[in-house]
C-alpha cells in the first residue's frame, strides 16, 4: 500500500490521545509496554542506523528522474529572445492598437503612459535546424541556439501574476499567496531521495546584472509538507552550507557521540508528543552529518577535465556565476539530486533593455547550453528534466522612451517563452503560437498548472493523486486544474 | 495471580446484570409503597439497595480491569467507565437513604436518578459489546441492501496483467513503513495461515463465523470466505480496490459501514496493508491453491467438479477463461517474483537507492549515487545478486567495479538500462556483458575503452542506445559503427551543435507598415462617417474615432470602440440598419 500521510497523521493522533488517556487513568506500566511496541513500528528508525527518507515512488514509470529548474527572476523579454516578430520593424513607434490590447490590466509602472509604442526588437534572429521546420532563436543566444535540436519551447505560456512575488510564488507553489510548498518540495515528497548523502531539493543562486527583485527563501520553502522537504540553498561563496564544518578542534566522532546523545533525547520527546517534525529535525542532523562528508566532494571541481570546464565558460570558476551554478547541478543531477532548482535574477528590464539583456545572456547562454551538451553526453539528458522559465513576459510597447537603439519593457503576463529540454520532453518542437504583436496567444494556451502537471506526469506522478491532507482538505500542486499537454511528451 | 485478576474482570459483563435487575425491583418497590407502607416493604427496599451497592462495585471494579486489557475505543470505555461509578455512588447513596423512614422524598430522587443514569450507562456498555449502530441496524438495512455498481463492474473480466503477484512487492517498497514491516509474502504455501487467518481470528471471526454470521457472513474457512455475504463477494481476487471486506475496513471509522465495527478491535495499519497485499496477489489459501503461479496450468487438469475454484484461481492470476483456456505462451513471460525484503533493506542500509519502476511492478531501479566511489566488485555482487531479476535499470556509475560484475550484469533477465559512466570497465568486461539478452540501453561515457569495443557493441543486437563520449573511441571507429548499426544510436558528443539555417536580413526598422485591419490608403478626411455611436446608438462625440478599412468611424465614449472591435462587421451593419 502506498504510503498514505493521512492515515499516518491519524494514526499518530489516535495514539497520542491513547497514550494520553494512559497517562492519565491507567497503570503507567501498561503504558509503557505499549509504547514500544508501538513505537517501533511507528519510528521505523533503528538506533545507530542513518534515518531513510522513505520513497513513496513514482505512480506509473517515470519518463524523467529529476528536474533541473532555472528560474529566470524578473522576467526576461521573450520577444528578444524566443519570439520572432520580424513585422514589428515596420510597425516602429505606432502605436499599440486597442484591437490587440483590449484594454487588458496593466502595471501601475505604465498605465499612466499616453502613448503605447510598438518597441520591435533590435537583435537579429537565426533560422536553426530542429526536428519540425526550424526554429528562429535571437543573436543573444548563439550557444543555446546551438543545442536548439534538444529544446521543446514552449512560446504560449501565460500566468495570472503580474507583479514579481505573486508571479514567482505561483510558477515555484501553484498559487499566487504564499505559504504552500514549492514545486521541489512537493517532487521530494512525492519521489523521495535517490541520494541518501544529500538534500532531495538544492538552491543555487545567482545574482544577475541588471534590476533584481527580492527573492525570498520561501520560494523553496516546504509549506505544509514536513519541512525535511525543503529546499537546501547552497550559497556560492566561502562555505557551501553555513554551520556544516566542524568548528576547530572537534573530531568527527565527538560529533557522532552529540548527534547520538540529542537524538536519543529527540526520540524521547518524539514518543511523548509524537511530533512529525522531531523526526524531520533527527532526520536532517542525521543528513548535516552525512552532508560534512559529501558536499565538499559535490563542491570540489578539481576532477572535472578541463575541456569540460572550457564549455561552460569563463565565469565557470567563480563562484555563484550562473557558469558555476550549472556545473554544480550537473554534478547534482550525476549524484542523484531529485529537484535542483537554479535562480538566475536581475531580468527585470524596465529601461535600457537592449544593454542589460545583452549583459544578462552573456552570462546564461554559454552555461545553459554547455550544460545540455553535458547531460547529454554523459547520458543524463534522457532522465533528466531542464527547464527554463521566468515568471512572466514583457510587453511590445516600449515602457519610457524608445529609439532605435534603446527602448524598456514591463511586465506582460498574458504570453512568454518557456523551454523544456530532455526527461521524455519532445525535442526540437514549438508548442503554441502568439499574434503579430506577441500580446495574445493565438494557439495552444499554457497555463502554469498545464506546465505543474506536464512536469508531473514526466516524473511519473499523476497530479490529481500527489495530494497533501491538510486544514481539512486534500492540497494538490495544481490545485483543481492542469492538464497535460500530450503533444509535447515523448 | 494476573491471570486471576483478569479472569475477575471479564465477569463484568456477567455482574454488571445484578445492579440493573435490582434497581428495577426497586423501583417496583417504591411504587408499591405509594399505596401502602409498611416497615417489611421498607425493610425488603433496604436490603435490596444494599445488595445493589454491593453488586454495583464490583461491577465497576470488574468492568475496570476489564478495560485495562484494552480493544475498546478509549472514549466509549471512558464514557462507560464515569457513568457506571456514578451508578455505584448513587447505589450506595440510595442504600444509606433507605434507612430514614420519615423521608422518602431523598429516597425516591436518588432512586430516579440512579436509573436515570443506568441507561446511558448500559447503552455505552452494549455499544462496545454489539457495535455502535447495533440498536437502529435493522432501520439502516435498507440501504445497504441497494443494488451497488461496483458489482457490475465485478461481473466483466478483469484486465490482463502481465505480473499477477506484483502487487506485493509494491506493498514491501512503497509502503514500506508498512509493508516491509509485515513482510508479507506469497513465496510460502502457508503464508495465510502464518499472516492473515490470525488477523481474521483477532478481529473478524467474532461476528463472522459458523455461529454468528453477520451479514450473511463468515470467515472461519477458505470456503467460507470465497461464499461471500448478504452484499456479495467479499474479495476480488487481484484486485482490492473492489474487495467489499477491504472497502469496509478502509471507510472511516466513523461511516456506518465500517468494519470492524466502532467500538471493536481494529486493525492496525499493518493489518490493513497486509490483507491489501493477499487481496491483490489474488488471496491465495492453503486448499483453494497456495500458489499464483500454480493456476495457469491448472486448464488441462480441471474436472468438472473443481471448475469453480479454477475459475477463482485464473481470476486470481487476473487470466480471462479465453487465455486460460490455450496453453500458456512461452514467449511472453511474467514479470519477476518479487525481491526479498531483506535484499531491499540490505541495499538501503548501504546508503543505495532502490525504487519500483512504478506502483504496480516487480521491476526495480538502483543507483549507487550516495556511495559510489567506494563500490566495488564485492560490495555489487552482494548486494545486486539477490534482486538480479528484478532489476530493469542499475547506475553503477563512478563506481570501482571492474569486468568481474560484468558476468553478473549480463545474467540480469529484465536489465534495460545499465550505466556504467565512469567506471574502470575494459572491453573484456563488456564482452561478457554482450551476452545480455535485455540491454537496450549502456551508458559507457568516461570509460578506457578504446576502438577495442565498437565491434563488441555493434554485435549487441538488442541494444538500442549506446554512449561512448569519452570512451577512447576514435571518431572513424564511431562513424563505422553508425554505418554498420543504422537502428543503433550512438552518442560520442559530437552531434551537439544544431545546424544554423541562416540569419534574418539586416534590421531596417520602419513604422509604414499599415495597421492590423486598416487599409493602405489615408482616409480622404477626418469627418465621421456616422453621427450615432455604432455600439451605443447615442450622439458621437468627436474626440472618440476610430479608423477601420480607410472609414472614421466616430462613438459616444471610449467604452464603445471596445465592443466595436470585438465585432466590428455587425457593428458596421447595426450602423447601416439605423
Amino acid at each position: 500500500m502506498p504510503f498514505d500521510p493521512l492515515e499516518e497523521h491519524l494514526l499518530n493522533l489516535t495514539r497520542r490521545r491513547f497514550f494520553g488517556k494512559v497517562g492519565k487513568t491507567m497503570s503507567s506500566a501498561l503504558g509503557a509496554a505499549a509504547l514500544t511496541s508501538m513505537l517501533t513500528k511507528a519510528a521505523g528508525a533503528s538506533g545507530d542506523q542513518p534515518r531513510l527518507i522513505l520513497p513513496r515512488g513514482p505512480h506509473f514509470a517515470p519518463k524523467a528522474k529529476r528536474v533541473i529548474y532555472m528560474h529566470m527572476e524578473g522576467a526576461p523579454s521573450q520577444l528578444d529572445l524566443y519570439d520572432y516578430k520580424p513585422t514589428l520593424r515596420q510597425r516602429f513607434n505606432q502605436d499599440l492598437p486597442d484591437s490587440i490590447r483590449q484594454g487588458q490590466r496593466l502595471t501601475g509602472m505604465t498605465s499612466g503612459q499616453a502613448r503605447f509604442p510598438v518597441a520591435p526588437s533590435i537583435f537579429r534572429f537565426s533560422k536553426y535546424k530542429n526536428n519540425e521546420d526550424g526554429v528562429w532563436l535571437s543573436e543573444l543566444l548563439p550557444h543555446t541556439a546551438s543545442v536548439a535540436h534538444e529544446i521543446c519551447f514552449i512560446h504560449s505560456m501565460h500566468t495570472e501574476a503580474i507583479n514579481h512575488e505573486p508571479g514567482i510564488t505561483f510558477f515555484q507553489t501553484g498559487t499566487q499567496q504564499p505559504g504552500r510548498p514549492s514545486f521541489g518540495s512537493w517532487v521530494s515528497y512525492g519521489l523521495g531521495s535517490s541520494n541518501a548523502n544529500l538534500p532531495d531539493f538544492v538552491v543555487l543562486i545567482t545574482q544577475g546584472i541588471g534590476n533584481m527583485q527580492a527573492l525570498s527563501a520561501r520560494f523553496w520553502g516546504s509549506g505544509f509538507l514536513p519541512s525535511e522537504h525543503q529546499g537546501c540553498r547552497l550559497r556560492s561563496g566561502g562555505e557551501p552550507v553555513l554551520y556544516l564544518k566542524d568548528p576547530d578542534g572537534m573530531k568527527r566522532e565527538d560529533r557522532r557521540a552529540m548527534l547520538d546523545l540529542v537524538s536519543k533525547l529527540n526520540q524521547t520527546e518524539f514518543e511523548r508528543t509524537l511530533d512529525p517534525e522531531i523526526q524531520t529535525r533527527v532526520a536532517q542532523a542525521e543528513m548535516a552529518y552525512r552532508m560534512q562528508m559529501s558536499v565538499p566532494e559535490l563542491t570540489d571541481l578539481a576532477s572535472e577535465d578541463p575541456e569540460t570546464l572550457d564549455m561552460y565558460g569563463p565565469d565557470v570558476k567563480k563562484p555563484g556565476s550562473f557558469a558555476a551554478n550549472c556545473l554544480l547541478a550537473r554534478r547534482l543531477a550525476e549524484r542523484g539530486v531529485r529537484f535542483i532548482q537554479l535562480y538566475m535574477r536581475g531580468w527585470d528590464q524596465h529601461g535600457n533593455l537592449p544593454a542589460e539583456i545583452k549583459a544578462q545572456t552573456g552570462a546564461v547562454d554559454q552555461p545553459q547550453a554547455a550544460l545540455i551538451k553535458d547531460l547529454r553526453r554523459r547520458g543524463l539528458l534522457d532522465e533528466t528534466l531542464v527547464v527554463w522559465a521566468g515568471e512572466f513576459g514583457r510587453t511590445v510597447y516600449s515602457q519610457g522612451t524608445l529609439t532605435t537603439e534603446t527602448y524598456g519593457r514591463d511586465h506582460h503576463p498574458r504570453c512568454f517563452t518557456i523551454w523544456l529540454a530532455g526527461g521524455g520532453v519532445k525535442p526540437g518542437i514549438s508548442y503554441g503560437k502568439t499574434d503579430e504583436y506577441c500580446y495574445n496567444i493565438l494557439e495552444n494556451p499554457v497555463d502554469v498548472h498545464d506546465l505543474h502537471a506536464t512536469l508531473l506526469h514526466l516524473l511519473g506522478m499523476n497530479h490529481e493523486q500527489l495530494t497533501h491532507r491538510h486544514q481539512g482538505r486534500d492540497f494538490r500542486l495544481t490545485d483543481v486544474s492542469g492538464k497535460l499537454l500530450k503533444p509535447i511528451v515523448l | 495471580m494476573q491471570e486471576l485478576i483478569q479472569v475477575f474482570g471479564r465477569f463484568h459483563p456477567l455482574v454488571l446484570h445484578a445492579p440493573i435487575g435490582m434497581l428495577a425491583a426497586m423501583a417496583i418497590i417504591e411504587m408499591l409503597s405509594l399505596r401502602r407502607s409498611d416497615d417489611s416493604v421498607r425493610r425488603a427496599f433496604s436490603g435490596l439497595a444494599w445488595l445493589t451497592a454491593l453488586a454495583a462495585i464490583v461491577a465497576v471494579v470488574s468492568g475496570w480491569l476489564l478495560a485495562r486489557e484494552g480493544g475498546y475505543d478509549q472514549i466509549i470505555v471512558d464514557r462507560h467507565f464515569n457513568l457506571g461509578l456514578a451508578t455505584a455512588v448513587l447505589s450506595v447513596l440510595l442504600a444509606v437513604a433507605s434507612h430514614f423512614k420519615a423521608h422518602a422524598s431523598p429516597r425516591r430522587g436518588l432512586l430516579v436518578l440512579t436509573l436515570l443514569v443506568l441507561v446511558p450507562t448500559g447503552h455505552f456498555g452494549a455499544s462496545m459489546t454489539h457495535g455502535e449502530d447495533f440498536l437502529f441496524e435493522p432501520l439502516a438495512r435498507k440501504d445497504l441492501h441497494a443494488p451497488k455498481p461496483e458489482r457490475q463492474a465485478a461481473e466483466t473480466p478483469p484486465p490482463m496483467r502481465e505480473s499477477p503477484a506484483a502487487g506485493v512487492s509494491t506493498a514491501k517498497l512503497t509502503g514500506s513503513t508498512v509493508g516491509a514491516a509485515t513482510g508479507w509474502q506469497t513465496d510460502g504455501a502457508d503464508a495465510f495461515t502464518r499472516d492473515i487467518a490470525p488477523i481474521l481470528n483477532d478481529l473478524c471471526i467474532k461476528c463472522h463465523s459458523a455461529t454468528k454470521m453477520k451479514g450473511g457472513l463468515a470467515l472461519h474457512t477458505p470456503d467460507a470466505i470465497w461464499l461471500g455475504g448478504d452484499s456479495g463477494t467479499a474479495l476480488e481476487p487481484g484486485r482490492p480496490q473492489d474487495s467489499e471486506m477491504l472497502i469496509r475496513m478502509r471507510l472511516p471509522a466513523a461511516h456506518k459501514d465500517h468494519m470492524p465495527p466502532k467500538g471493536k478491535p481494529q486493525p492496525t495499519e499493518a493489518q490493513v496493508a497486509t490483507i491489501e497485499a493477499w487481496i491483490k496477489a489474488g488471496a491465495p489459501m492453503p486448499d483453494v491453491g497456495s500458489t499464483i503461479a500454480a493456476s495457469s496450468d491448472a486448464g488441462s487438469t480441471a474436472t468438472a467438479e473443481s471448475a469453480p475454484r479454477e475459475a477463482l484461481e485464473n481470476k486470481a492470476a487476473g487470466i480471462s477463461p479465453e487465455v486460460a483456456a490455450k496453453p500458456s505462451d512461452p514467449a511472453k513471460p511474467a514479470g519477476p517474483a518479487p525481491a526479498s525484503a531483506e535484499a531491499i533493506a540490505a541495499i538501503r542500509a548501504a546508503l543505495a537507492h532502490v525504487e519500483p519502476v512504478s506502483v504496480d511492478s516487480t521491476l526495480l531501479i538502483v543507483t549507487f549515487n550516495a556511495i559510489a566511489p567506494t563500490v566495488d566488485d564485492a560490495t555489487a555482487a552482494k548486494l545486486l545478486a539477490p534482486i538480479k531479476n528484478n532489476l530493469a535499470d542499475l547506475s553503477l556509475g563512478r563506481t570501482k567495479i571492474t569486468d568481474h560484475t560484468a558476468e553478473l550484469l549480463a545474467s540480469m533477465p529484465n536489465l534495460r538500462r545499465l550505466d556504467l559512466r565512469a567506471t574502470p570497465i575494459t572491453p573484456a568486461g563488456i564482452e561478457k556483458l554482450a551476452k545480455s539478452e535485455s540491454l537496450e540501453e549502456l551508458v559507457l561515457a568516461q570509460t578506457k575503452l578504446g576502438d577495442e569495443v565498437v565491434p563488441i557493441i555493434g554485435g549487441m543486437t538488442k541494444l538500442s542506445h549506446v554512449y561512448l563520449w569519452s570512451a577512447g573511441v576514435t571518431p572513424e571507429s564511431i562513424t563505422k559503427l553508425r554505418a554498420d548499426r543504422p537502428e543503433l544510436e550512438v552518442d560520442a558528443g559530437d552531434r551537439l551543435v544544431t545546424q544554423n539555417l541562416g540569419a534574418e536580413e539586416p534590421l531596417k526598422f520602419s513604422s509604414d507598415a499599415p495597421l492590423p485591419g486598416v487599409s493602405i490608403a489615408a482616409p480622404a478626411s477626418l469627418e465621421p462617417i456616422n453621427k450615432v455611436c455604432p455600439v451605443s446608438g447615442s450622439p458621437i462625440n468627436p474626440k472618440y474615432l476610430v479608423l477601420y478599412e480607410g472609414k472614421v468611424i466616430g462613438f459616444c465614449c471610449p467604452n464603445c470602440p471596445k465592443q466595436f472591435w470585438a465585432d466590428p462587421e455587425a457593428c458596421l451593419a447595426a450602423l447601416k440598419a439605423k
